[in-house]
């Protein structure tokens, strides 16, 4: 029996070894950069992303983004002849982890400027002590708290809920010509953004939220379900639905077992394959605002600048990877072309301050999310005319209408 | 009102697909509960394995659902097994308060394992039928018969085995006095061992039929109502959950849906009804509705 209990302690041990082991991941950070044709001093850059946890799906083809887009730069000389190094770190969709790898990054590495992170959590902690240290930080993160307080030291590449629900609320009133909204949305961060903008927007469409319902995240379907019968109570002309997945493909789903025949519209979070793997048939004729590189063959003219930039992207990307670019690249690859644009105009000896005012002063660059316009009061960058409205059909993205 | 009263089968049947789910957890907090006197807090991960493995099995490794759902429930009850003779038997001469604190840890480690090997936010199940049923005013999908039929079967079978075989009797007896049984020769190790078996195996089951989407996170929300349904059916009785369930499930639809249509209160934390419950039911009737050992007394 004594020893049964040993050897039972023993596995115990090993299993609790293993799940840490499993945790904790690699530690340290990985360098990528240095070499190709550039010979002088490197420029470090520090990248902090999720590249495991829930926002694994986002990090993943941010990191990938971010190391093309560094290889190619090098290769063609890179910056003054100053190769650029990144260091990457994984804070695992972490807020902890995120903020020792923004000190370590600061403190160590002498980064003159911070890429990261995916989610807005580990963003906003990140934001902490880059802003106490006065070094830049370009996140990936569209969390509209992370524009909140002091935004000196902050600036962003994806387009927030208040693009998006500009788009949405315009296709609605302009495309589909409807008035009754009923809105559905996730209870969480990203789910309450767009509550928040879409009710005070509304009326500027000539728009009314006839019901809005929140929802969690964890809802089964009957509980889904139940919500989706509250809201048609009202009589809505469209249904809106702003949340991440699963949810919103429950709802769709839910809508044709029910005959429900009102036009969906979802929000830039469903703009993923996974959506119409959730939904399945379900997700056809679905709309939603999205970046232009989703669709960019069909909605940019051939041989425009825009078109040719996000078609170079898509290629070399391609190339190295062997899958298709999607949104989250598109982050990735702007972050890091907004820095390295603003120190080809500022110089490779500025200093985190001095990048800092060049990056504030980014007018009209062309990127893959859309054109970036940064000003002392904004520094989002894009406009609602980034975005194009996408409709699913036959399993596929189409520019809608 | 009039909508209030329109919308009302469709809240019901909703809320009766939930209860049934929330049985199923219940009834393992229960049957642990009466073997060891552990509230074990990883009940909610073996649903999410439950969901998980269905999915391995199904749409990774292609076997056909109804292999796939035996599989799935089988190898979640190795699991229990495995975490009773791993951690709960080893602490069988420690307090039942150092167990309990155990099975979090193991709940943690479990949702770990799940984000490990299944890190998107949500996996598709297929369902058993696909499709659905619609009368007037009220619409179900086609799993919703699944759902009803499976929990009444495994409340039957768990009711069978109760009262007409030797372990589960040996089982009541341990919930009565652990000692008095131990003292006339059941092993009431085993006992243990059976009761996180059979738990797992009902989680499982809960986790399974919950399709179409199973993900790691899911095993928190389904053990907190599956614990409520517990506490609310009355702790310890095994059918008490049955009552549990189907008033927390029913109440959680429909009370928001009264709110938001009758009183104009959009609500978008219908957790917290079943946390205003848990804490009504403990104030006013802290043994349950049907309280703490009917079972025995039959």
């Amino acid at each position: 029996m004594c020893g049964m209990r040993k050897a039972a302690v023993f596995l115990l041990l090993i299993l609790l070894v293993a799940s840490l082991c499993i945790l904790s991941g690699c530690g340290g950070g990985e360098e990528v950069g240095e070499g190709g044709k550039a010979t002088k001093e490197p420029i470090k850059i520090g990248v902090i992303l999720s590249e495991s946890g829930p926002n694994e799906p986002l990090g993943k083809p941010e990191r990938n983004a971010i190391e093309l887009f560094v290889e190619r730069l090098n290769e063609s000389g890179g910056i003054d002849g100053h190769s650029v190094k990144v260091i990457i770190k994984d804070d695992q969709s972490d807020s902890n982890k995120a903020q020792q790898a923004a000190i370590e990054l600061l403190e160590q590495e002498d980064v003159v400027a911070i890429i990261g992170s995916s989610g807005t959590g580990p963003t906003l902690a990140i934001k902490q002590e880059a802003s106490k240290r006065r070094v830049p930080q370009v996140c990936m993160a569209a969390g509209a708290n992370i524009m909140e307080g002091d935004i000196t030291w902050i600036f962003r590449t994806p387009p927030t809920a208040t693009e998006a629900g500009k788009k949405a609320l315009e296709y609605i009133s302009e495309g589909l010509k409807v008035k009754r909204v009923g809105l559905l949305y996730d209870t969480n961060p990203f789910g309450t953004d767009g509550k928040t903008v879409l009710e005070k927007l509304a009326p500027d469409y000539g728009l009314e939220m006839v019901a809005s319902e929140g929802y969690q995240s964890t809802d089964t379907e009957e509980t889904i379900d139940t919500h989706l019968t509250n809201v048609m109570t009202y009589n809505p002309e469209v249904i809106l639905v702003w949340g991440t997945n699963p949810a919103p493909a429950i709802i769709a789903k839910k809508m044709k077992d029910k005959g429900i025949d009102l036009p969906y519209v979802g929000s830039h979070g469903i703009a993923n394959q996974e959506f119409i793997k959730l939904a399945g048939d379900a997700a056809e004729g679905v709309v939603f605002p999205a970046g232009k590189i989703l669709v960019y063959e069909k909605v940019l003219e051939p041989g425009s600048e825009e078109y040719e930039f996000i078609r170079e992207f898509a290629q070399a990307y391609r190339s190295k990877y062997g899958i298709e670019i999607n949104t989250f690249a598109g982050h990735g690859w702007d972050a890091i072309l907004i820095i390295t644009e603003a120190l080809k105009r500022v110089g490779p000896d500025a200093t985190p301050e001095e990048l800092r005012d060049e990056i504030e002063r980014t007018q009209g660059l062309i990127g893959a999310d859309g054109v970036f316009n940064y000003s002392p009061q904004d520094h989002n960058g894009l406009s609602p005319e980034d975005l194009v409205m996408v409709k699913i059909v036959g399993a596929k993205w189409e520019p809608a209408e | 009102m009039l909508d209030f009263w329109r919308n009302c089968p469709q809240y019901l049947a909703n809320g009766l697909a939930n209860g049934c789910l929330y049985i199923l957890v219940a009834m393992g907090f229960n049957i642990i509960y009466n073997s060891t006197g552990i509230i074990n807090f990883a009940q909610g991960e073996f649903s999410m394995f439950g969901g998980l493995f269905a999915y391995a099995l199904t749409v990774s490794a292609g076997l056909p659902i109804p292999l796939a759902a035996i599989l799935a429930v089988l190898s979640v009850a190795l699991l229990g097994g495995l975490m009773e003779r791993l951690i709960i038997n080893p602490l069988r001469r420690s307090s039942v308060i150092t167990a309990i604190i155990a099975t979090i840890g193991a709940s943690i480690f479990f949702k770990s394992l799940g984000r490990v090997i299944w890190p998107l936010e949500a996996y598709k199940v297929p369902e058993f039928t696909p499709g659905n049923i619609s009368l007037p005013g009220v619409t179900v999908s086609r799993q919703f018969l699944w759902v009803f039929a499976l929990t009444v079967a495994s409340v039957s079978l768990v009711y069978v085995f109760f009262n007409r075989t030797r372990a589960g009797k040996a089982m009541r007896a341990c919930s009565v006095n652990r000692q008095a049984a131990s003292l006339v020769g059941i092993d009431v190790f085993r006992m243990s061992l059976y009761s996180f078996l059979l738990a797992a195996a009902l989680g499982g089951a809960a986790g399974l039929i919950s399709a179409p989407y199973a993900s790691y996170g899911m095993g928190l929300e389904l053990g907190v109502k599956g614990f409520t349904a517990a506490v609310v059916g009355g702790l310890g009785n095994v059918f008490g959950a049955v009552v549990g369930g189907l008033v927390l499930g029913v109440l959680e639809e429909l009370i928001p849906g009264f709110l938001h249509i009758v009183l104009g209160i959009s609500t978008g934390y219908k957790g917290a009804v079943a946390a205003v419950i848990l804490i009504a039911v403990l104030l006013f009737r802290p043994q349950g509705i049907l309280g703490k050992g009917m079972v025995e007394k039959v």
